[in-house]
This record gives structure tokens, C-alpha cells and sequence, in this order.
């Protein structure tokens, strides 16, 4: 683009130096030539009348010369032109022809002229135009000739001192007398004429060189201008706006600068406008587009919920025209009756070859009803509870769309809901009894409960029996045996020793029974007292080991007892207390199959008011979604038949009956802790439980 | 015969260790099963009277340790009431089940019955 507007412009300036120039050429060639021929012209006239003028006053004046015939008047006359440098021939002739004088200004112009007059001797052959041109030995030449005349009166009357020239009688003749002859030579006419053309070129040289100069001079400046606004141009047409033109000129270029400037100022604004207008579209844009975006999201929420809504799986969709024709079902439909769309609803779903008597098309688009609902049953039985409400299309065009909601299961629940009730009362009978009969087995299962704890407590007690049973039985046949094989008289020292020996074992065996047997009698005792009273706990637990401690043993638990020194009365029962105790005691067993250690400590609590009695065993510990159940009646984890699942639960029961606590800490396989807390009874009356008291509390 | 003598209450072992004595026996006593054990890998026992619930190892796995160990050696479990371990270690090999308090000639008889298993093997 910018190398085609220089070399436009360049083009130009070439042009118009180039038009100028040949303008100014041809005028000056033109006007010169003109010039030249013209003043060639008048110089050949002027010399032409100057020829004329000379021979007119020669043939006058030399009149009286030819009259008289006197060749030296006549020479006289004819000295006075020789001055003339063009005049380089002369001849006077008379009236016969005969050469009066004649003057050559060289022999050579002479022999021409004689030759050309036709001078044979003294004669003139021929008669001599008034002007002639000729050309002899290249050189040209001018012959001017002139008659000489004068004037004869003839007069009639001849009156004295009276002269009436016009009068008829008096006629006054001219009479030619003679001939002269002026040659003039136009050598320096011609070398004049050369002389003016030479000056005349070279002026018209001058002036075309002069003429070229100034054009380029002055095309250059008027280009100058013309050149910054083609930059300038060329610059704004690259985007630079801020391009100004410097011209100060006041002509046509000027203005165009400053309408260009004018322009640009406005281009300028305009684009700083437009950038403006950019920037806030772009702005407008983001807005634009981040609310699209914003609508699109929610379309696309929108969408997808009436996709939701349109393919919910229990509800049917469908849309019919005026004409009954099916034009739209959704999935749950086409999954029933196939897709039946551009076909006839009740051909299709009610298998019929006609309208049906209710029909909701009729309703809606021919009664104008706003919503339509009504039950139907379709060709295969089902029942549908329809809703049908106006639907129009983006074109106005009016259809039915019917929700169709399937009550065949609603329909048969009705039918079984009485059967059911029916059932329900039975059932509700047959709980009833089933939970009296619960409550009865509830009750034997504490008993079943009360009885293991009581077989766990005759284990351990057949063992510490039949030991001593054992030793006794056994010495007191050892010793019939003694005295069947000698009698007694025959009994040395030894023998006797021994015998006596056997005796006494058979008598501490039998303090050993006895002893247990007292035990358990109290143990029975105390299981058969019905009223609270003031118990020692400690004594409690003292007993408990002594039929526990076998079956602890045995188990390869070992049992640390902590119990305090002394313990402030609670108001207890001591049988249910020995229950609570042995049951969490052998649950402490049962948690250590492979054995470990039992802890039994009993304190007291002075915050509480209470004495606590502690069971912590080295177990597998009780899994932290089953703490909260272990009380629940009934929640076991040992295999069926070896628990009731009744223990902790009568246990935490006969607690609670005491006022007190019972609770649990347990961390899987680092063992559990059972604590039980009674409260201290308020009737402390015996001075001894005072003093244990003060004991407690000065601690 | 030798004998081994295994409970864990001092009455009975003192009772079967003075009666076998005095029958002519070799008897040694163990105060719980693993006592028992040791014995047993110190010298073969033709017989081993073993009580069943004893502190440290009970009669059953002292029983079944010793019939993998020593299968030569009958044992006679002896119990001072009847629960499940008495009636596994009859599955486990025991040659019979004595109950406390027994009769001094229901050992007799056992010990009759040893001695001619032993006979019959010879």
C-alpha cells in the first residue's frame, strides 16, 4: 500500500515537471519561430521600402540629368548612395534603354547585374521590373527600377502671369525620360536575421531551462506538504493516531492538513470512544455471559428436574391432541405399552375401537375444563388415576397432558387392608398371649438364672466336700484295713502311731466338712433374708470367695483381694448382694479363658456417700457397641446354652433396688471393670461403724 | 508299679501316697499338672492318678500332653463333681473317670486292671 502511494507520488511530481516543461518547450520553440520569421519579414520589408524609397528619389533627382544627358550630374547624384552599404549597384538609363552611368561597388556585382539587366553594350535588352529578386552565385539579391519621369505643359493660350492648370487647353503630360536601377545585395539582411535567430535560440533555451528549474523548484514545495500528509497517512492507515500534519500553508493543501488534522482529532476521539465503548462491552459482556452462564446452570438444574419429574419411575406422561393421537409418552409409559406415540389412546391403552365414554380431551379442549381428574382402568388391568390439565405448545396449538398414576397396588391394598385387619386382630391376640407367656418365661429364667448361679455354687462346693469326703472315706477304710490284717492287741508302737494318725485325719477332714457346710448355710441364710438390714460388704464379699475361689482357681485366674480395712454399713440385702457379687465375679472368669488376674477391691466413696466394690479383670474385654446393651435382659455374648444373658441384667435390677450404681469400663482385650456402688445406710448406729466412719473421713 | 500321684488337695495326696505305699507301690506325687509333667519326663509311670480341676494346668491338658508325650502311661482322672472337662477327658484318652470320694478298693480294682494290661502287652 505505502509503496504504491509513493510511487504514486513520485509519478506525479515526474508528471507535472516533465508537462510543465514540454509546455514551456513548445511555447517558447512556438513563440520564437513565430518571432524569428516575423522579424525576418519586416527586415526583408524595411529593406524592400528603404530599396524603393533610394531608386523613387534617384530616378526624381537625376530628371534634369537624363534631360540634359550629363553623366557627371548624374555620378554626383549617384556618389550620395554608395554610402549604403546594401547598395552595391546602380545603373540610370534613358529613355531608350541606353546606359546612362552605371556604378558596381565591385567588378564581380557589376558583371551580375550587366548579365541580369541584360546589358548587351549600351543597351538593355529587356524591360526591368519595378522589384525583382534573384539569386547569382548563391548570394541573393534585390533589383529595384524606377521610371524617371517629367512633366511637359502644353499650353493653348498662353496668358501672361496666368496659369490655369486645370483648364481644358492646358494638359500637363509626364513623359518617361529614363530608367533607375538600385541593386541591392541582402547578404547583410541575412546575416542580421542569422544573428537575431542565434539570440532568439539561445534566449528560448534560457527561458526553458529557467522555466524547468522553477517548475521542480516549485513542485517541490508544493509537494512538501502533499508529502507530510501522505506520511501522515500512511502512519494513521498503520493505527498511529496521534499523527499530526505540519503544514502552515494557507492554500488548498493547508486546509487539507488541518481537515486531516481535524479528521484525526476526531478519529482519535472516535477510537478513544469505540476503546470506551470496548471496554464497557466487554465488561457488559462478562456480565453478559457470567448471567448466562448463571441461567444455563439453572436451566440445566431445571432440566434435569423436570427430566427427574418426566421419568420418575411410578408416574406415567403422556400427551394427546384433539384428535385422541398419542404425542408424547414418557418412559414409564413406553415401558408398559410400548412406544405407541402417533397413535390412538384408546385403541392403545384401552383396546377399544372408539372414543371412550370419558374422555378428557372432551373435557379439556371441548368443555374448557382447566384440570380433569378421573380412575380408569387400562386394557391390562391396571388402575390409573389420571389428571388431565391443558397443555399448549410454542405455537398455540392446544394438547392434553394427562399424569397417569398407577393405584393398581393402592387399589389391591384397599381389598387387603380388611383381610389384613382381620389378621391383625389375630395376630394381636396371639402377641398378647405370646407376651404373657414371655412374662412367664421371663420370670422362670431368672429362677433359670438363680439355679446356674446356685449349680456354679454347688460345683465349687461338691469340690471343697468330696476332697475331704475323699480323705476320709479312704482313711477310715485304710484303717478297717489296718485292723482286718492285725488285730488291734497285736499293734506295735508304729502301727498305733499310724492308726492314730489316720484318725485325726478323718477328724480335721471332717472339721473341713463341717466348717463348709456351716458356710453354706449361711450362704443359704442369708439368700433367704427378705428385708434390707445394716450389712458389711466386706463380710459379703468374704463369703463369696469362699465358693468362688475354687471355681477362680481352676480357671487359672488369680484373685487379689483389696478390700478396705474397714467399710462404713450399707442398708442391704445380702443375699441379692452375693448374687450380684458371684455373677460378676465368674463373668470376670468366663472373660479370661486363658487365665490372668481378678481384682477385687472395695472403698470408700466420700463424695458419694458410698462404698464402691470393684470387679477388674485382665479379660478380653466387652466390644464398645455392646456396653450399652449388657444390662439389656437377654444380650449374651456366650454361645447358646452357656448363658441365660439374664445375669447382668437381674444384677443391675437388685442394684438399683439397693439405691446404687452399677457400671462399666472396658477396653478391648486389656479387660473390663464392674464397678458397684451402695449408698451408705443412715441408720449407723453401732458405735463401731461410727469410729470407722470418722477413720474414713480423717483420711 | 510306679505310680504317679497328681491333686492338687494335700489330703488326698498324702491318703493315695500312704495307702499304695503300703500296697507295695513306687509312688510319687505332683501337686497340679504341670508338676505332674515333669515327673513324667523324668521316669516312665505305669500309671498316673490325676486329679481334673487343679490351679496352673488342670488334669485335662496335663492328660493330653501326656498321652502325646508319653501314650504308654494310663491315666485315671480323678473329680470331685462332674462338668465338661470330666467328660472330655474321657474322649481324650483317660482310662476311666474317678469320683470323689472314692472307695479304696475301686483304686485296687484300677490298679488290677493296669497291671494286667501290662501283663497282656508283655
Amino acid at each position: 500500500m505505502t509503496i504504491r502511494f509513493s510511487q504514486l507520488q513520485l509519478g506525479m511530481k515526474t508528471k507535472f515537471v516533465l508537462t510543465i516543461s514540454f509546455l514551456i518547450l513548445v511555447t517558447s520553440v512556438i513563440l520564437s519561430v513565430f518571432l524569428i520569421e516575423r522579424q525576418s519579414l519586416l527586415i526583408q520589408k524595411e529593406l524592400e521600402k528603404r530599396g524603393e524609397s533610394m531608386v523613387r528619389n534617384l530616378a526624381h533627382n537625376s530628371e534634369y540629368g537624363v534631360l540634359v544627358e550629363n553623366k557627371h550630374l548624374l555620378v554626383n547624384l549617384m556618389s550620395g548612395l554608395y554610402q549604403e552599404e546594401e547598395v552595391v549597384h546602380i545603373t540610370i538609363l534613358n529613355k531608350r534603354g541606353e546606359l546612362l552611368t552605371d556604378w558596381g561597388r565591385t567588378e564581380e556585382y557589376q558583371r551580375i547585374y550587366r548579365r541580369r539587366l541584360g546589358v548587351s553594350g549600351q543597351k538593355v535588352k529587356d524591360e526591368i521590373p519595378s522589384k525583382q529578386y534573384f539569386v547569382a552565385d548563391d548570394k541573393e539579391f534585390y533589383n529595384f527600377s524606377c521610371p524617371i519621369k517629367t512633366r511637359r505643359v502644353e499650353r493653348s493660350k498662353e496668358e501672361v502671369g496666368l496659369l490655369l492648370e486645370n483648364k481644358k487647353g492646358s494638359v500637363t503630360r509626364e513623359e518617361k525620360i529614363g530608367i533607375a536601377n538600385i541593386g541591392m545585395s541582402l547578404q547583410n539582411m541575412r546575416k542580421e536575421i542569422a544573428d537575431m535567430t542565434r539570440i532568439a535560440v539561445l534566449l528560448t533555451v534560457l527561458v526553458v531551462a529557467v522555466g524547468v528549474l522553477l517548475t521542480i523548484f516549485l513542485v517541490n514545495i508544493f509537494i512538501k506538504p502533499v508529502k507530510r500528509l501522505v506520511y501522515a497517512t500512511e502512519r494513521v492507515a498503520n493505527g498511529n493516531l496521534y499523527q499530526m500534519v505540519k503544514v502552515t500553508t494557507k492554500d488548498e493543501i493547508g486546509i487539507l492538513a488541518r481537515s486531516f488534522n481535524k479528521m484525526i482529532t476526531s478519529l482519535q476521539e472516535s477510537r478513544e470512544k469505540i476503546e470506551e465503548y470496548n471496554r464497557t462491552l466487554e465488561s457488559k459482556v462478562r456480565e453478559r455471559t457470567a448471567e448466562l452462564e448463571k441461567t444455563t446452570r439453572l436451566l440445566q438444574v431445571e432440566y434435569g428436574r423436570l427430566e427427574a419429574i418426566i421419568n420418575s419411575p411410578n408416574l406415567g406422561i403422556v400427551i394427546e391432541d384433539k384428535d385422541c393421537n398419542i404425542r408424547f409418552m414418557n418412559k414409564f409409559l413406553i415401558q408398559i405399552f410400548g412406544n405407541q406415540i402417533g397413535e390412538k389412546c384408546y385403541e392403545k391403552f384401552k383396546d377399544r375401537e372408539e372414543k371412550c365414554p370419558v374422555c378428557s380431551i372432551d373435557q379439556i379442549l371441548v368443555k374448557g375444563k382447566k384440570t380433569f381428574t378421573y380412575l380408569d382402568q387400562d386394557s391390562q388391568g391396571h388402575y390409573y388415576e389420571i389428571s388431565a390439565s391443558l397443555f399448549q405448545d410454542e405455537k398455540g396449538e392446544r394438547f392434553v397432558l394427562e399424569t397417569l398414576r398407577d393405584i393398581t397396588a393402592q387399589k389391591k391394598l384397599e381389598l387387603q387392608v380388611e383381610e389384613y385387619t382381620h389378621s391383625l386382630e389375630k395376630t394381636n391376640q396371639e402377641l398378647e398371649n405370646a407376651l404373657k407367656s414371655l412374662k412367664e418365661t421371663q420370670v422362670q429364667l431368672i429362677q433359670v438364672e438363680k439355679m446356674a448361679a446356685v449349680g456354679q455354687l454347688a460345683a465349687g462346693v461338691a469340690h471343697e466336700l468330696n476332697n475331704p469326703l475323699g480323705g476320709i472315706l479312704g482313711y477310715s477304710q485304710f484303717a478297717l484295713e489296718k485292723i482286718d490284717q492285725k488285730p488291734i492287741r497285736q499293734f506295735t508302737e508304729e502301727d498305733t502311731e499310724n492308726f492314730l494318725q489316720y484318725l485325726k485325719d478323718i477328724e480335721r477332714q471332717t472339721k473341713r466338712c463341717r466348717s463348709i457346710i456351716q458356710s453354706l448355710l449361711k450362704f443359704s441364710r442369708a439368700s433367704r433374708k427378705e428385708g434390707f438390714e445394716p450389712t458389711d460388704v466386706n463380710s459379703i464379699l468374704k463369703e463369696t470367695f469362699t465358693f468362688i475361689r475354687h471355681q477362680v482357681e481352676k480357671s487359672k485366674v488369680t484373685l487379689v483381694e483389696k478390700l478396705a480395712e474397714s467399710l462404713p454399713l450399707i442398708n442391704g440385702h445380702s443375699g441379692q448382694l452375693q448374687q450380684v457379687f458371684t455373677n460378676l465375679i465368674l463373668n470376670a472368669v468366663q472373660a479370661m479363658p486363658e487365665g490372668g488376674t481378678l481384682t477385687v477391691a472395695s472403698r470408700i466413696r466420700e463424695d458419694l456417700k458410698a462404698v464402691e466394690t470393684s470387679f477388674t479383670d485382665t479379660g478380653v474385654g466387652i466390644r464398645e457397641e455392646n456396653l450399652g446393651k449388657i444390662f439389656e435382659p437377654f444380650f449374651t455374648s456366650k454361645k447358646v446354652g452357656e448363658g441365660t444373658g439374664l445375669g447382668l441384667s437381674v444384677s443391675y435390677g437388685l442394684i438399683k433396688n439397693h439405691g446404687g450404681e452399677i457400671k462399666v469400663r472396658s477396653k478391648k482385650n486389656q479387660g473390663t471393670t464392674f464397678t458397684v456402688i451402695l449408698p451408705v445406710s443412715r441408720e449407723e448406729v453401732t458405735p463401731e461403724s461410727k469410729d470407722e466412719n470418722k477413720m474414713a473421713i480423717s483420711r | 508299679m510306679k505310680i504317679l500321684v497328681t491333686d492338687d488337695d494335700p489330703i488326698i495326696r498324702k491318703l493315695l501316697f500312704e495307702v499304695l505305699t503300703s500296697d507295695g507301690h513306687q509312688v510319687t506325687v505332683a501337686e497340679n499338672g504341670l508338676e505332674a509333667l515333669k515327673e513324667a519326663q523324668k521316669q516312665s509311670y505305669q500309671l498316673v492318678f490325676m486329679d481334673v480341676h487343679m490351679p496352673i494346668m488342670n488334669g485335662l491338658e496335663a492328660l493330653i500332653n501326656i498321652r502325646e508325650k508319653f501314650p504308654g502311661m494310663a491315666v485315671a482322672m480323678m473329680d470331685s463333681y462332674p462338668d465338661q472337662l470330666v467328660s472330655q477327658a474321657k474322649r481324650e484318652g483317660a482310662l476311666t473317670c474317678i469320683h470323689k470320694p472314692f472307695d479304696l478298693k475301686e483304686i485296687r480294682k484300677l490298679i488290677q486292671k493296669v497291671e494286667n494290661l501290662v501283663l497282656e502287652e508283655k
